[in-house]
């Protein structure tokens, strides 16, 4: 019995010392988080259900239950840009984690052999991803411009005589706005490239026995071997992808069908003279959610994805 | 020893031609991508009037006036102290905070784990407009407003979630058996933190920082709203210095661009191996 | 053995860099702490800095911000306002109250800020974009007509006076005015083989235009875009109907008008014609094929584009105004001050105002700023050939055909809004585009200005 009383005396003991280093470790996150975000948050979601522009700025009217969607109502129904931004954010997201992650991919695993002149591409390759967005929305504004950029005498090699701007055109305007951030994978090539050399030699040589070399090595050893890491870099791929502001800014502010959820929000809340923070905050909870569903669907391909190769093993 | 340091199966000499060949690829293809900005900016920074010869076109003649400009009359070196003295210390403190929470989460079953990861992930998702007001008001009461502690303060708070995310997903990696032998040795939860986790996990919260830095370099919003004082701005707002309403500087602008990037190029050609080891969570070696 | 040598330094500098970091982090905490329990405080007395600030007798400050950040060599202007601001602070540094200007970057996104916190800063020169509505509401801006009138400075004011009245009140008061018509090159015009008439209509713009295209020689109409916006607010000044709409706010009735329709539609065709190659949302991008190449035909831009000139070209490029006798100027934003200030501090604001309105600044504005003073009572050309120097001269022509013209009407995005001129300008933009159906966008154009202003 006495010993049985120690025991759990014991194990109180260290369960509140565990409580403590618990609580000890996440206060400052947490202190952080609530003195930084959980008033912004709160403010977000309970004004996006009230009336709030220039006219009380400093005390937004809650609508009352009867009119409790007005401001959503009118994001879906009547402002004429929701549906084209949510659309173009979405779709960033999805080309964040299809296009740009298996390029990086592909380019983290051509730099892991050991081939001439390796470091040097490797040192190049991530210099672009120190140069900010904003500064490269403006060198891109150059690139694309039809009467002295470049684009437009490549463009015209296959189509003889298009003088058009590329960025006015529906189309081509979003693939060119792509095309500006979607290539630089720096940081994130060397993210995966850290990965696939953490690979145990190993495991290699035993592909070799196999068979398996190259880029059959790649696909059905590596890949696999670095999931993990793949997943974080799809969901931070997809959120940047989802967030985008800056290229819209640049190239085109909106026009040619180029709207994205962020810039909606600005627009809303800054660019209009009648500042509808209501309304904006409506649009920053859609935002909030589907970043959400974004981490939450990333997630779920990826264990699907390795639920499918246990089986196959 | 020799053997296993040219890795069987990575040489040249073991590829199949189709490998080589697309590995070649890939190589060119990067080096294209990631040049074709810069070296256009370089020329174009060189030129007297860009838009005058535009494209890829050599200068007539090298016009290095927009460099002067931006050294003699700009005082580039004291933005490029301010950044990254800012950028620095808030990276150092965000990242030992988000390691710390991190673990805690990455580890441990308690109450409101999911709410707390949730509640982390969430912040990504904030735009800029809704932390804009409470912020500002924040920096005010704390009268920090126009300090560079106002801004040290903002890049420590914010991106939290991308450090977060990023170290808690390198600590999912990390066995569990090291901890536990740890505890068997007698070490506490700080002790084994301390001394089995941290540096273990070192790459991967090199890579959170050095995420955060680039990100806080280039920071402009922010800067430009909670500085007034000119000799306290960082780096990014040199660019704004030449693009008014009435006239556009380009040849001013895309120079002062180039000196932007320099120092971040510069710092990373000296460190290289230290950015490619920490964005690569350790395993490549520069 | 060096190996394990420079492995075990690295495992103590490891260890010391992180029991520093640790060290620093609990510091920064009990910092953090702090901090907070002080942010409590100092939030619970937020007013009561100035009041305290008073009764030790210390100095009070004026504070006032504006957009004059650029350094002397990147635009010269700058310096000439801030030399301005400087000395009238210099003039009152014995008196009560502390002048102090301060250059700011983004003032817009600051005074917003301010506004959604319920503040407003001691004085702003709002410039370009305006005094925020959302002020204005909650009464935080002082009325300046009062003492407008007191002091009879109509005249100095200007454009500011009928422009700006607001039911009677008057919030700002810009000491320069945007006016804006358009610069043609007379060499490209001789060129093509047409005359400055070409500006009696747009039918005749339009033919004179697309005579330049023909030219084949790189030459092209005119840089479209943001510029041409302008069109749109000249065709509508042109009828008394469409006149009243543009001062007016926007409602859905104008945006269903048959004024709004053809100005809109005029304005496409034109850009349409002139190619979307020629079209940027800002001006700026292609201005230099104007002032320095000698390339286009036309620009459309505000009086101060003088000083923009290239030296080989001041010969051949003119100032001239929108077909119809038409200009457009716009007291835009202006310097507002905060309502509920100190006495000594209104009363040091209000001089302010004065004092930028005052002939002797006006005339700095008009020299040195090189742009349209907002004193009706200066003699510019005179000014100009006192100067001698040719951008002014040419500056001053400018101004005086603009403040001259049959019809003087505002720029529609002061009185519609930014974000509405912003999704017209959009959808010009995409009608610059050849084989765009422009009836089918300007019905989207309508359902979107409907959206934007409900």
């Amino acid at each position: 019995m006495a010993g049985l009383q120690t025991n759990k005396k014991k194990k109180n003991k260290l369960g509140m010392r565990r409580t403590g280093f618990i609580m000890a470790f996440l206060a400052p996150t947490l202190l952080v988080f609530c003195v930084f975000y959980l008033y912004p948050i709160v403010t977000v979601f309970a004004t996006s259900f009230c009336k709030w522009d220039y006219t009380n700025i400093t005390s937004p009217e809650f609508f009352g239950f009867g009119n409790l969607w007005d401001n959503y109502n009118y994001i879906f129904n009547k402002y004429p840009f929701f549906w084209e931004a949510l659309r173009n954010s979405t779709t960033w997201a999805i080309l964040g984690a299809v296009v740009q992650i298996p390029i990086a991919t592909l380019i983290a695993l051509a730099l892991s052999r050991k081939v001439k002149g390796v470091k040097w591409v490797r040192n190049i390759y991530i210099v672009p991803n120190m140069i900010s967005t904003a500064a490269m929305g403006i060198i891109f504004l150059q690139l694309y411009n039809p009467s002295y950029g470049i684009i437009n005498p490549v463009i015209r090699l296959f189509k003889k005589g298009f003088s058009d701007n590329i960025l006015l055109l529906h189309g081509p305007a979003f693939v060119a706005m792509t095309c500006a951030y979607i290539f630089f994978t720096g940081t994130t090539t060397l993210m995966i490239l850290g990965n696939i050399m953490a690979v145990p030699e190993e495991v290699r040589e035993a592909a070799m026995l196999d068979g398996a070399s190259g880029l059959k090595q790649d696909w059905y050893i590596v890949i696999p071997m670095i999931k993990g890491t793949l997943k974080t870099v799809s969901t931070l791929a997809a959120t940047s992808g989802f967030l985008i502001y800056n290229e819209v800014y640049f190239l085109t502010k909106g026009a040619a069908g180029t709207y994205s959820i962020s810039y909606v929000i600005r627009e809303l809340a800054i660019s209009s003279p009648r500042t509808q923070f209501g309304r904006a905050n409506a649009v920053a909870v859609i935002q909030i959610l589907a970043g959400m569903v974004i981490i939450v669907v990333v997630n779920l391909l990826y264990s699907m994805n390795l639920g499918k190769k246990r089986i196959d093993r | 020893m020799n053997m296993r340091k040219d890795k069987p199966g990575k040489g040249v000499k073991n590829m199949s031609a189709f490998t080589r060949i697309f590995t070649y690829l890939c190589l060119a293809w990067a080096l294209l991508v990631a040049l074709v900005p810069l070296v256009w900016l370089v020329i174009s920074s060189l030129k007297e009037d860009p838009l005058a010869r535009p494209g890829f076109q050599l200068p007539e003649s090298i016009c290095l006036d927009g460099y002067i400009s931006t050294f003699k009359d700009l005082h580039v070196l004291r933005y490029f102290g301010n950044s990254l003295f800012i950028a620095g210390i808030s990276v150092i403190i965000s990242v030992i905070m988000i390691s710390m929470s991190a673990y805690v989460v990455a580890r441990m079953e308690f109450k409101g784990k999911t709410l707390v990861t949730m509640l982390l992930y969430s912040t990504m998702f904030i735009p800029a407009t809704a932390l804009t007001y409470p912020v500002y008001r924040l920096v005010n009461s704390l009268h920090l407003y126009d300090t560079r502690g106002a801004l040290i303060f903002v890049y420590a708070c914010s991106g939290i979630a991308v450090s977060f995310f990023v170290i808690k997903n390198y600590y999912d990696n990390i066995p569990r058996d090291l901890e536990e032998a740890a505890r068997i040795d007698g070490c506490g939860y700080v002790q084994t933190w301390l001394k089995v986790i941290f540096p273990i996990a070192r790459p991967g919260i090199m890579t959170a920082a050095v995420l955060a830095f680039l990100n806080n370099w280039n920071e402009y919003y922010w800067a430009s709203l909670v500085m007034i004082t000119r000799e306290k701005l960082t780096v990014p707002a040199l660019l704004s210095t030449f693009t008014t309403a009435f006239n556009t500087n380009y040849n001013g602008l895309f120079s002062a661009m180039v000196v932007i990037i320099l120092p971040p190029v510069l710092l990373y050609c000296f460190f290289s191996k230290f950015f490619i080891e920490a964005l690569s969570g350790g395993a490549v070696k520069g | 053995m060096r190996k394990k040598l420079i492995s075990i330094l690295l495992a103590t500098a490891m260890c010391g860099s992180m029991l520093a970091g640790c060290g620093s982090n609990n510091a920064g905490n009990a910092v953090e702490k702090e901090t907070e329990s002080a942010a409590e405080t100092a939030a619970a007395s937020e007013e009561a800095p100035e009041a305290e600030a008073s009764q030790t007798g210390e100095k009070e400050v004026l504070e006032f911000y504006h957009g004059y950040y650029q350094d002397e060599s990147e635009w010269a202007a700058a310096q000439a306002m801030r030399d301005i601001y400087d000395e009238f602070a210099n003039a009152h540094a014995d008196g009560s109250v502390t002048f102090k200007p301060i250059a700011v970057e983004n003032r817009d996104d600051i005074v917003s800020v301010k506004v959604a916190g319920g503040s407003f800063p001691d004085i702003v020169d709002a410039g370009g974009g305006g005094v925020p509505l959302a002020a204005i509401q909650q009464n935080l801006v002082y009325d300046l007509k009062p003492y407008i009138d007191e002091n009879n400075l109509q005249d100095a004011v200007g454009i500011n006076y009928t422009q700006h009245d607001q039911d009677g009140h008057i919030y700002a008061v810009h000491d320069q005015i945007e006016s804006r018509g358009l610069w043609y090159n007379a060499d490209v015009f001789e060129k093509a083989g047409v005359s400055a008439d070409a500006f009696s209509d747009w039918a005749s713009f339009g033919e004179a235009m697309a005579k330049i295209r023909e030219l084949g020689d790189g030459s092209y109409g005119y840089i479209a875009g943001q510029g041409s916006s302008f069109i749109i607010n000249a065709v509508m000044a042109s009828s008394e109907n469409g006149r009243k709409m543009l001062e007016s706010e926007l409602t859905e009735e104008v945006i269903n008008s048959d004024e709004f329709a053809e100005a809109f539609k005029t304005a496409a065709k034109l850009d349409q014609e002139n190619g979307s190659e020629h079209t940027t949302d800002d001006n700026g991008n292609l201005m230099a094929d104007f002032n320095t190449n000698g390339t286009v035909g036309v620009l459309f831009n505000g009086v101060w584009n003088a000083s923009g000139i290239d030296a080989s070209l001041t010969e051949a490029i003119e100032p001239v105004i929108f077909p119809g006798d038409i200009s457009i100027a716009s007291a835009g934003g202006g310097i507002a001050v905060a309502n509920g200030m100190s006495e000594a501090k209104t009363e040091l604001a209000l001089e302010f105002v004065k004092y930028m309105t005052s002939a002797e600044v006006q005339e700095k504005i008009f020299t040195e700023v090189q742009a349209n003073p907002c004193n009706m009572t200066l003699d510019l050309n005179a000014l100009a050939e006192g100067s001698g120097n040719a951008a002014t001269m040419k500056l001053a022509e400018a101004c005086s055909q603009v403040n001259n013209a049959g019809t003087i009407v505002i720029d529609m995005g002061y009185t519609w809004g930014s974000d509405v001129k912003s999704a017209i300008i959009n959808a010009l933009m995409e009608c610059a585009v050849s084989g765009t159906d422009i009836d089918a966008r300007f019905e989207l154009l309508q359902k979107e200005l409907v959206a934007l202003i409900g």
